[in-house]
């Protein structure tokens, strides 16, 4: 979404329900505040009709009175800075007009293409007012003949709708085993006290497990402050955590110490990516580039590239990256599935066949019987 | 109960209206009674189905079953129970079985009262009924399930929207779509009578109690909707001119039309024709709004993420529900023309030109609502259609129709005036005259001048005519009000309510006091004559939210302690989001409304202050209106026997 | 007389052609109801000098850059499609001159919003209280204007500039304005 939206009245929500842009940061009653409003009433009153007559853009169909978005408050500034610099209400409408088209105008200006819609309620309503008086002499048609549609009597039997009622049932009943899911019970909240305590406790143990293996490795590095291998185990254990920053810093103590290791390398980049909402940033971009034109088979920073063309929208080319990869890796290497899975992916996205992918999985089982 | 057996009973109901459709159609085609004795069962059973449907959908809401993905979208576990159930319906999916719900429900009720229609009509009108409600409920298993479900739940769901944790959620939709949906039975009438090619008076009087209850139910639920946004959104503003609230209004403004003309058919045996395009409008303009809102096509507040299967869904029901019947109507229409025998000054002389006053605004706000997309459509540009041109082009257009409804009550059928007619007549310039001229005094703008001419005539009008018809200065006026009988009380209740809304309007955008003023607690705020103290700031926690409330005090111009109000703002954690509670004291004369707007212990609160006077009289009237069209139902005469 | 009946059929019909075209444009994509149209197009790009990003750098003028085709990108930290489009505006800076408007932005911010995703811009404008923006008719950031040699406005996208508007939109105009 480009446009934040400020979606704020609810009359006849009813029939829309999900209002799901609502930003958090916004309450519905910032509009207007008190600092803004001039001294002079005068001017005040004047400031409130003109912003009655424009439309918050990045609102829906509100006035930039109405309206919290902080273009409506940009806005609503400049028309009482105008207003102070003594301009009348109509340059100043105009001045909008002139930057933002007539879209903000809450009423259409009369032009080229309004004057259908202000003309045509006059046009209605003498069309309107000519039905009505034609209607005293309206002329009657030669009456239709009744369709041949009356049934004398019904005859109600109990019995046929007891089949009819067997009947629906029954394939209704058939219908849902296609459609429905019969073999799901039902999971109210009540009911899953033991299951929700087992997941948060596994969830609880799990926590404090990494926090005490983060000690552990931050203490080892206190011991070692020199050894890369401790930074490296540490910045794991940051990960684990959930704390990026964290991990950034004890990769970059890692690589000082080791500024050849390329993987430690491609580790930051996509701990760079990590705090960036996994998005590949410029300065991982330059990283992937480093750590490739030493090793073109880095996995790690080829699968990042692949990413990196794949949010481009360059989809070949993110296959093509991630078939190099595919092509280096052994069959068995844990990233496999993910690649596959991502090649499809940009595949399906690019709107291309994807290429052919020999299957790991079904080899590994034939062997298997074979033994 | 399982809520699987929900998702059964929707696929049982869509057979069963599936049978609904076919069986009449084709009992009637081979003259086989046995079949066209089912449909009445058919429609009873697929309202049983999708009451159990919705009654186990409401279960997983109300038991949080996350493993269906429509509990985990909407709801919470720690939400209070009755936004629970309301959020069954805070969302599309849940809102369209609702919807399906009242139509089968409505279906059911007809099946129930309507025995003594003849049975060609009865199997016909239920047939539309059974279309209507096949199509919908295809619709909901095919592309808006309410019953996927999920093979691993999570433990929490994640919430529903906060503006919409209010009982205006639990109360409007309803209201609502029985409105909407109660315009189907009108609908299903005129098709059936086109195709019989039969309207008569026995059919004018079965089908007069449903719009009038349609009528009355739009009415409550347009107006609970706009209550709503008034408290809710923090401004006081009520009405907006939002596309989604225009195309609530266009049915609105098509019942009453619908309403007259039956009742001249019913009476007079006239505007057959008439009568069923606005049948087959008023449901037109429902399903056109219910495809607006769900395609998400223009742009309103009230949009939600749009899903594109659904709007080309919907809209392959609106061809076919709403172009077949009009397809069909100018092919049988004009058979059903019948010559007009009135004079200029007879009542149907004013409910023609009240219907087409009607109508007219209608088209307006149908124009402006969706040119701005016709226009973007034929050449790229984009404008917007705002309040400012429906005040300039329906405003006056409704002026013109209010006159008309201060003296329908004074015309008689057929040819000339009641005698009181020109007393009633005189009698309601001058107060409407009166009333101009006191607005002169106050240099008030000239639509407000005008809406104070027509204040003042309308509700003189109405005073005017009962009083005459009464005479209470004269003896017997016990007996003669006793003679007057319920459905005139009915349409005076309801006009009279539309004279209170009047006023509230007027009241409102002329009267209003406002003061928005960032205080600190202990200080004082004028607002208007009155003032409020600020008494100091604090926070509570409520069921499912954080709330930070601000005391105010309230005293009138004498020092008069009026109010304590406690508006307040709440964050609900579970959905991140913030809200703003308006605290509103409402008298008889006006609200003080005060919002509390942003701010910190430093610099102060932002405190939004407004006197409103007389503002509850638009809910007021409002509600006026939807008393008289119950009282005209409960009047309602019983259709003779064939 | 009868054309009277045809009427309702006839207004309906309208209505379902704007409406159901509507729809199948809004599927395909080409109608994309965010995008306003720019009233700047076609017209000389506002006079704009702005406070460089660089505190002692010299002013950001546009008029400096009559001669050659500019992008002007407004962006800010606080903005999340603007992180997803800088690689794009990178690959374009080796095409066009991109110059980068923080609106309504911190300077720090914007600083780390750099260090963190990435500069791609020849130089940055600060417009800390967003008139710039509104003298550019801007609504809704990232906002991106191409402006040709001669100063004019060629084209305005308002959202993410991705590959496909590059290749299909982007590169046409400023290869035949070039």
């Amino acid at each position: 979404m480009t446009i934040v939206r400020y979606p704020i009245r609810i009359m006849l929500l009813v029939l829309t329900y999900a209002m799901v842009f609502l930003p958090t940061h916004v309450s519905p009653v910032a509009a207007l505040s008190a600092e803004e409003i001039l001294d002079d009433p005068a001017l005040e009153a004047r400031a409130r009709a003109i912003s009655q007559q424009l439309r918050c853009l990045v609102c829906q169909n509100q006035s930039i009175d109405d309206s919290d978005a902080p273009l409506a408050k940009d806005l609503r500034s400049l028309v009482r800075e105008q207003l102070q610099n003594s301009k009348s209400d109509t340059e100043i409408l105009d001045f909008l007009q002139n930057q933002y088209g007539a879209y903000i105008l809450l009423e259409p200006p009369i032009s080229s293409s309004t004057w259908v819609l202000w003309l045509a309620p006059v046009m209605i309503a003498l069309f309107g007012s000519g039905m009505i008086l034609a209607s005293r002499h309206l002329k009657s048609a030669p009456p239709d003949t009744v369709l041949p549609i009356s049934t004398p009597r019904t005859s109600f039997r109990p019995r046929i709708v007891f089949l009819m009622c067997f009947v629906v049932l029954g394939s209704a009943l058939g219908v849902h085993q296609f459609i429905g899911r019969p073999d799901l019970p039902p999971r109210p909240l009540g009911r899953r006290a033991e299951e929700i305590k087992i997941l948060k406790d596994t969830a609880q143990a799990q926590q404090r497990a990494l926090r005490r293996s983060f000690v552990e490795a931050r203490a080892a590095t206190r011991l070692s402050p020199k050894d890369p291998a401790a930074w490296y185990h540490l910045s794991r254990t940051a990960a684990a955590l959930g704390d990026s920053e964290t991990e950034i810093n004890t990769l970059k103590q890692a690589i000082a110490l080791d500024p050849d290791a390329l993987a430690l390398k491609s580790l930051l980049a996509e701990a760079y990516s990590r705090v960036a909402d996994e998005q590949i940033t410029l300065p991982a971009r330059a990283l992937i580039d480093e750590v490739l034109s030493i090793d073109s088979t880095e996995p790690r920073a080829l699968f990042l590239r692949g990413l990196a063309a794949f949010q481009d929208g360059d989809y070949t080319g993110a296959v093509q990256t991630w078939m190099q990869l595919f092509k280096y890796s052994a069959p068995d290497a844990p990233w496999m599935p993910m690649v596959r899975e991502n090649i499809l992916r940009a595949a399906a996205a690019g709107d291309f066949a994807p290429p052919f992918l020999p299957d790991p999985a079904p080899i590994a089982k034939m062997t298997d019987v074979e033994q | 109960m399982t809520p699987e057996i929900g998702h059964f009973a929707l696929v049982a109901a869509l057979l069963f209206s599936l049978t609904q459709v076919i069986a009449p159609l084709w009992g009637l085609y081979r003259q086989q009674p046995t079949l066209l004795a089912l449909t009445a069962p058919a429609q009873i059973a697929a309202c049983i189905a999708v009451l159990v449907a919705f009654i186990s959908l409401i279960w997983a809401f109300i038991t949080s079953d996350f493993s269906f993905d429509l509990v985990v979208q909407y709801s919470h576990s720690q939400k209070p129970l009755i936004y629970k159930i309301a959020g069954t319906w805070g969302n599309h999916e849940g809102s369209l079985l609702l919807w399906v719900l009242i139509l089968v429900s409505f279906g059911t009720l007809f099946c129930l009262t309507a025995h003594r229609l003849d049975t060609a009509l009865f199997g016909l009108i239920l047939a539309v009924q059974g279309m209507i409600s096949s199509a919908f409920l295809a619709f909901s298993l095919l592309t808006s399930n309410p019953f996927r479900r999920l093979e691993t739940p999570p433990i929490e769901g994640l919430g529903l929207n906060p503006v919409l944790q209010d009982i205006g959620l639990a109360l409007h939709p309803p209201t609502l779509y029985l409105g909407y949906v109660g315009l189907s039975i009108a609908f299903a009438f005129a098709v059936a009578g086109l195709i019989q090619g039969r309207i008569d008076q026995r059919w004018a009087r079965a089908l007069r109690p449903w719009v009038t209850a349609a009528w009355s139910a739009l009415t409550a639920g347009i107006t609970l909707g706009s209550w709503w946004a008034y408290y809710e959104l923090g401004w006081g503003g009520w009405w907006f001119w939002d596309p989604v609230e225009n195309v609530s209004l266009m049915p609105w403004l098509i019942a009453p039309a619908l309403l007259q003309s039956v009742r001249v058919v019913e009476v007079r045996g006239q505007f057959k024709s008439w009568t069923v395009l606005l049948a087959i409008m008023g449901f037109s303009l429902s399903l056109l709004g219910t495809f607006i809102v769900r395609s998400g096509l223009l742009t309103s507040v009230h949009s939600f993420a749009a899903d594109p299967t659904r709007g080309i869904f919907i809209l392959a029901i609106l061809l076919l529900a709403v172009g077949l019947p009009l397809v069909l109507y100018a092919w049988r229409g004009p058979r059903l023309v019948t010559v007009g025998d009135f004079s200029f000054n007879s009542r149907e002389m004013a409910l023609i030109v009240n219907n087409g006053i009607l109508v007219i605004a209608t088209a307006i706000v149908l124009l402006g609502t969706f040119y701005p997309l016709g226009l973007e459509m034929f050449n790229g540009a984009r404008i917007t259609v705002g309040p400012p041109y429906f005040d300039a082009t329906f405003n006056p257009i409704m002026a013109v129709g209010l006159l008309g409804m201060g003296i329908a009550g004074t015309l008689a059928w057929g040819h000339g005036g009641l005698p009181h007619a020109k007393k009633t007549l005189l009698g309601a310039l001058l107060m409407g005259l009166v009333c101009i001229f006191v607005g002169l005094g106050f240099g008030i703008s000239i639509a407000a001048l005008a809406g104070l001419g027509v204040l003042g005539w309308l509700a003189s009008g109405i005073v005017i005519d009962i009083a005459l018809r009464v005479k209470p200065w004269q003896k017997a006026a016990g007996a003669r009000l006793m003679r007057l009988g319920l459905p005139i009380w009915g349409m005076w209740l309801a006009h009279f309510g539309t004279a209170v809304f009047l006023a509230g309007v007027l009241g409102e955008n002329l009267l209003q006091t406002e003061a928005i003023v960032r205080a600190q607690p202990a200080q004082e705020v004028n607002l208007g004559d009155d003032t409020v103290v600020f008494k100091g700031i604090r926070q509570t926690q409520g069921p499912n939210y954080q709330s930070l409330s601000a005391e105010l005090q309230l005293y009138d111009a004498e020092g008069q302690e009026i109010a304590l109000l406690y508006p307040e703002r709440r964050f609900y954690p579970a959905e991140n989001q913030t809200t703003t509670e308006a605290a509103i004291h409402t008298t008889w004369l006006g609200d003080y409304y005060a919002v509390l707007g942003d701010g910190d212990p430093q610099r102060g609160y932002t405190l939004r202050l407004y006197h409103k006077p007389v503002v509850a009289w638009i809910w007021g009237g409002a509600g006026l209106m939807v008393l008289g069209g119950l009282v005209s139902l409960v009047s309602r005469h019983r259709i003779p026997k064939a | 007389m009868r054309f009277i009946f045809l009427l309702p059929l006839l207004i309906f019909g309208l209505l379902a052609g704007i409406t159901g075209f509507a729809l199948f444009s809004t599927l395909s994509g080409t109608r994309q109801v965010e995008q306003l149209p720019s009233v700047l197009v076609e017209r000389p790009a506002p006079d704009t000098r702005q406070p460089n990003l660089t505190e002692g750098a010299p002013e950001v003028d546009l008029s400096h850059y009559r001669g050659q085709i500019v992008l002007v990108n407004f962006f800010a930290s606080w903005c999340v499609p603007c992180r997803a489009e800088i690689p794009m505006l990178q690959s374009l800076a080796k095409d066009l001159t991109v110059i980068g408007i923080a609106y309504k932005d911190k300077v720090q911010d914007t600083k780390a919003f750099l260090t963190r995703f990435g500069n791609p811009y020849h130089v940055v404008g600060v417009d800390l209280d967003g008139r710039t923006g509104i003298t550019w008719g801007v609504y809704g950031i990232p906002e991106t204007y191409l402006i040709d040699a001669q100063g004019n406005v060629l084209f305005r996208h308002a959202g993410v500039v991705d590959k496909v508007l590059i290749e299909n939109t982007l590169r046409p105009l400023w290869e035949t304005a070039g």
